[in-house]
């Protein structure tokens, strides 16, 4: 068996994976044709759809910082609706009380919690696994308690308001103005995190997700790039809170919004698009956003039970497709890919690392396919 | 490393630009329409939003003129009204879906009747766990799918405080919320369905003061605004001396969690430091039984906020005779009130339009009597358009709606925002397990709610 095999079947090579031009073509014009539409969803929707669909593409943004250090960097955080939190008040106190513009106070807000995340990745270097997801269990339990203690500056419970941004084009109405400016954003951070995936930070990552005492053995800075990821996920996520109340039609958020609870449906949110996947957010983000919605008004379960078959949806979820829904979707994208006989040319030694690549990879083994750090196949080998 | 640091910097700089242009090119228009509702939702400025908006103008007490006619009459057709609601309906707080029950049930029969000059009411309610982003969500849905007229029942202070802006700035009515927050109080489009808690420590004082004379009172507050609400309430009725003679004096504050599953240690500390009264000051639950179990073997009297009303006391495990409670509803399981005409109605028509209602529950009874105060509103207006509506709402006075104690009366003016501020001094009877009333309706509290939270 030659090594390129067996590295293929243990999934610990890591190196980008080489595609066909037919591939890459196809992988563009889909892309590009999914972003057209995107665009002109909100001229033609109503303008409640439009406010649904932006906030889904500003809590895939928050998802996505979940990916980042959960997927990606291996670290279980509930703490991200902390950095959440942080964006949407920082954003709303220097827009209110400082006077600054909106996009001026969303910079700030991003590099604001890009420190936090820094200074709060430190520490956590020293703690590992389960009890570095209690610390920041801890933090979002925490967090809204805070924000209720310091009244004079957050409002307490009663919460803040701000002014909404208004389209500086008359041919856009609010709402519409709103949704692009969530797009434009979305766009924005996918982009910074995909870019640093498929860097050498990202692959690092990985490698040490999957087995730190090898990548220390190959000289990865690990600590460094686990505080790295850190900052950046706590960097998008604040970014997340800024677009939050940035892009409503009536900004306004309290402590409650950031409860211990908003931190969890994140990572299910996460988890259920896909942990290591980049388009996986936005898939968790519809399920989060619409789902008890969808459960309690179109299949008509009364209200009481909606946690219950939220719970059903889930387990199923989890044992059928452990790599989230875009696990599911990249199985279909390959299985049309070879049925239309658009092979990709492999590269023997450039198979991506596993769930790195994941709308990429097009896996016709199963045992191929290691999209989580949960993955069964990860337990097994003792690594998680 | 590099791809990544330069795309990072790349990103930041764009967004740099970004901030520039918008700053230099952004108009500075924003700041009149956010006006009403910017940050300081904080109790000092409410009253006097509440009097500016009162003093604008001599026949209304709204101010309308920048209201768009377009959707003056949204929701209403020549047959139908159509009335939305955002309340929890699952999680936490699933308890509350009473109140739709309370209020479907009203609308129904009413609507078996004719309505309201032929107009029927059209009830929708959308669940939003307590949660106030989703209140938000189903508001601007019920305006903009379900194009409701306005808004009755909202539950939550938070959940009110998140749309309450909103509301103002679309002119859409937000009727009867099912709070009694003064902050939610201060927004010129909505007003408060639940009895002021800001006078029940002036009722309760009453009572103390003819049984304990200078009682020192140990009072367990919930650490929320709620809870603080009580306690300001309660430093200014004595220092306002409310009810001359009384002699009393507040020893202990000792406050709990929402989620605390016992009180006994506040109730030791308060007692601990001289209390012989015990005064709960939060929203009900299982803290009534609580308080009592914990409380009333030590002290002289122990006091209940108006959310332990009802089936909350009746289900008390250990017999207690010093336990009152202070509100305005009747009790529509006792026997007492059984023959009352508004009791008949009210358990009749649970048991034909929701037979889920239970009228042993004071969100039922209070949802039925918000529905009752509603119906009164629409009926008073001179027509049904909002602006109309609104300002109806704020100046009028119903006589015995709903399930109210006989002679309590919802009461609103544009200088007293709290209608609710009745109230009937209760005795828990551990021999017939129902609360007796005492004495009659106390009414010499009402228009005090502003002064008493501040």
């Amino acid at each position: 068996m030659s090594t390129s095999a067996t590295a293929q079947r243990r999934g610990t090579v890591i190196a980008p994976p080489r595609l066909s031009r037919t591939a890459v073509g196809a992988r563009l014009s889909v892309g590009l044709v999914v972003l057209v539409v995107l665009s002109l969803i909100p001229l033609e929707a109503t303008p409640f759809t439009n406010e649904i669909l932006t906030g889904i593409i500003v809590l895939a943004i928050a998802m996505l910082s979940v990916n980042l250090i959960t997927g990606f960097a291996g670290q279980v955080t509930v703490a991200q609706g902390v950095f959440v939190g942080l964006g949407a008040y920082a954003t709303a106190l220097l827009v209110t009380k400082a006077h600054w513009p909106d996009l001026a106070a969303l910079a700030a807000a991003a590099g604001l919690c890009l420190l936090v995340g820094l200074l709060t990745g430190i520490p956590a270097l020293r703690i590992k696994g389960m009890y570095l997801t209690l610390v920041t269990l801890a933090m979002a339990v925490v967090f809204p308690t805070l924000l209720q203690h310091f009244t004079s500056l957050t409002g307490g419970s009663a919460g803040l308001t701000m002014p909404a941004y208004t389209s500086p084009f008359s041919s856009l109405a609010a709402d519409q103005w709103c949704y692009y400016l969530a797009l434009v954003g979305a766009i924005l951070a996918f982009a910074v995190v995909r870019n640093l995936m498929r860097g050498r930070i990202g692959r690092a990552l990985i490698a040490t997700r999957d087995n730190e005492a090898a990548g220390l053995a190959y000289g990865v800075p690990v600590d460094v790039y686990k505080v790295a990821a850190f900052g950046v996920g706590a960097m998008v996520g604040g970014f997340a809170g800024a677009l939050l109340m940035i892009t409503q039609q009536f900004p306004f958020t309290d402590p409650s919004t950031f409860s211990l609870t908003y931190s969890i449906n994140l990572l299910v949110g996460a988890v259920v698009g896909g942990i290591t996947s980049i388009l996986g957010p936005f898939v968790g983000a519809a399920f989060i956003n619409r789902g008890t919605n969808f459960v309690q008004s179109t299949l008509g379960i009364n209200p009481v039970l909606v946690p219950v078959a939220f719970g059903v949806v889930l387990i199923l979820l989890m044992t059928l497709a452990p790599g989230g829904v875009a696990a599911l979707l990249s199985r279909l994208w390959a299985t049309t890919e070879r049925r239309l006989g658009r092979d990709r040319v492999m590269d023997p030694a450039a198979d991506s690392a596993p769930g790195a690549d994941e709308g990429e990879q097009a896996p016709a083994d199963p045992v191929r396919e290691a999209p989580s750090a949960w993955s069964l196949r990860a337990i097994k080998r003792g690594e998680r | 490393m590099r791809t990544a640091v330069r795309g990072m910097a790349v990103a930041l700089t764009v967004l740099c630009a970004a901030a520039c242009l918008a700053a230099c090119g952004r108009s500075s228009s924003n700041a009149s329409s956010g006006g009403n509702t910017s940050t300081s939702a904080s109790g000092g400025a409410t009253s006097t939003a509440a009097a500016a908006n009162a003093a604008s103008t001599d026949s209304e007490s709204v101010d309308t003129s920048n209201c768009p006619s377009s959707s003056n009459t949204q929701g209403v057709s020549s047959s139908t009204i159509k009335i939305g609601q955002s309340l929890p309906e699952s999680g936490a707080f699933a308890a509350f879906i009473q109140a739709k029950y309370g209020e479907q049930a009203y609308f129904d029969q009413l609507n078996a009747k004719g309505g309201i000059d032929g107009h029927k009411i059209e009830l929708t309610a959308i669940d939003d766990g307590y949660q106030p982003q989703k209140t938000a969500t189903n508001v601007q849905e019920m305006l903009q799918q379900d194009g409701v007229f306005g808004f009755m029942g909202l539950l939550g202070t938070p959940n009110n405080l998140a749309v309450a802006g909103s509301l103002d700035q679309q002119c859409v009515p937000n009727l009867l919320a099912f709070t009694a927050s003064p902050a939610v109080a201060a927004h010129p489009f909505t007003t408060l369905g639940l009895q002021s808690s800001a006078v029940e420590p002036a009722v309760a004082l009453t009572q103390i003061a003819k049984a304990v004379p200078n009682a020192k009172i140990g009072i367990l507050y919930q650490d929320d605004d709620l809870g603080q609400g009580y306690l300001t309430a309660w430093k200014n009725t004595l220092a306002k001396d409310l009810v001359p003679g009384s002699g009393a004096k507040i020893v202990a504050q000792e406050s709990f969690q929402v989620t605390a599953t016992t009180l006994a240690s506040q109730v030791t500390a308060a007692v601990g430091k001289g209390a012989n009264v015990i005064y709960l000051a939060g929203a009900g639950g299982a803290q009534c039984v609580q308080t009592i179990d914990a409380a009333a073997p030590q002290v002289k009297e122990v006091w209940l906020p108006t959310g332990c009303g009802i089936s909350q006391v009746d289900a008390l495990a250990k017999p207690a005779s010093n336990v009152y409670v202070a509100y305005p509803y009747v009790d529509a399981t006792s026997q007492r009130f059984a023959k009352l005409p508004a009791v008949k109605l009210f358990t009749a028509s649970l048991k034909k339009y929701e037979p889920k209602g239970d009228p042993s529950q004071l969100t039922t009874e209070q949802g039925w009597t918000l529905a009752a105060i509603l119906a009164a509103i629409l009926k008073k207006s001179p027509s049904l358009t909002r602006t109309a509506v609104i300002n109806t709402a704020h100046d009028i006075t119903v006589k015995d709606p709903g399930l109210l104690y006989p002679g309590v009366s919802y009461s609103i003016s544009p200088k007293s925002p709290f209608g609710l501020e009745d109230y009937v001094v209760h005795h828990w009877d551990p021999s017939t397990k129902q609360l007796i009333p005492q004495g009659g309706v106390i009414t010499k509290f009402a228009g005090m709610s502003v002064t008493l939270s501040k």
